[in-house]
């Protein structure tokens, strides 16, 4: 097993254990630390399929932007999050098996047929990604970025609130 | 075991939108609850990045970009959302938030 592979397991292994700690912590900060090891992990994941570019990219907007942002939601929420509230609530049962014979039926169908592709075959460079932004998909770049800025825009206006 | 192929990428991308999927279905804080969003959001970053690796087309990775970009925007006007209904109704837990219900 190549150093690659003991990386993806134990990676795999963390992303999936916090992300399960995000969904049944009854304590929100517990959820939100969750996300930020479970950026970090899938960060890593990426950096072992050589998409270093994108890792930075995904530890920049989760852990520095997603969850400093679900941070200052809790603390202006006062302190509801502190309360050891119920985390779920009468649907769990359903919801896990929903969610447990999604997750069954798309790892069966990935794992019953043959591995088509065995090697890693794409290494990119920053270049490449800044070229077929700015050449084939510059359409879907601009509008993702108006949407951003709208995005932006919209929270700000929504949470100030009315100043009479 | 074996060498590493795209379905042990897409495996655990499908492990992590489970289970976010089980989070946006059962959390009642909304915080909470837009973190399973994001959650699903990753996994289907993961599914993209190691899709452009394993079948050689940056596009892949184009994509990965737009999803980041897309979950930043949800989470804040997210967010934004839940800080505005907490100033109105003093409460964030979603099963009491019925308000609008009729």
């Amino acid at each position: 097993m190549t150093a690659t592979a003991v990386g993806f397991y134990l990676l795999s292994a963390v992303a999936v254990a916090a992300a399960v700690m995000l969904v049944a912590s009854r304590n929100v900060w517990h959820a939100v630390l969750a996300l930020a090891v479970v950026s970090l992990a899938v960060a890593g994941l990426m950096l072992t399929v050589s998409a270093e570019f994108l890792a930075f990219v995904l530890v920049l907007v989760y852990v520095g932007a997603v969850v400093v942002l679900a941070v200052f939601a809790i603390l202006l929420t006062g302190n509801f999050g502190r309360s050891a509230l119920p985390s779920s609530n009468e649907l769990t049962v359903l919801a896990g098996l929903t969610s447990l014979a999604l997750t069954a039926l798309v790892a069966g169908v990935l794992l019953s047929r043959p591995a088509a592709t065995a090697a890693a075959a794409g290494q990119f460079t920053v270049r490449q990604l800044g070229e077929l932004l700015l050449g084939p998909f510059v359409l879907p770049f601009e509008l993702v970025s108006v949407l951003l800025l709208a995005a932006l825009i919209g929270a700000i206006v929504i949470a100030r609130g009315q100043e009479d | 075991m074996g060498a590493l192929s795209l379905e042990h990428y897409l495996v655990v991308s499908s492990l992590l939108f489970g289970l976010g999927l089980f989070g946006v279905i059962t959390r009642r804080h909304a915080v909470a609850l837009l973190l399973s969003v994001e959650l699903i959001m990753l996994a289907v970053a993961l599914n993209f990045t190691a899709a452009a690796c394993f079948l050689g087309h940056a596009a892949g990775q184009v994509f990965a970009i737009f999803v980041i970009t897309v979950a930043a925007a949800e989470a804040a006007v997210g967010l934004a959302v839940v800080i505005a209904i907490y100033r109105t109704q003093q409460d964030a837990d979603l099963d009491r938030l019925t308000v609008l219900k009729g």
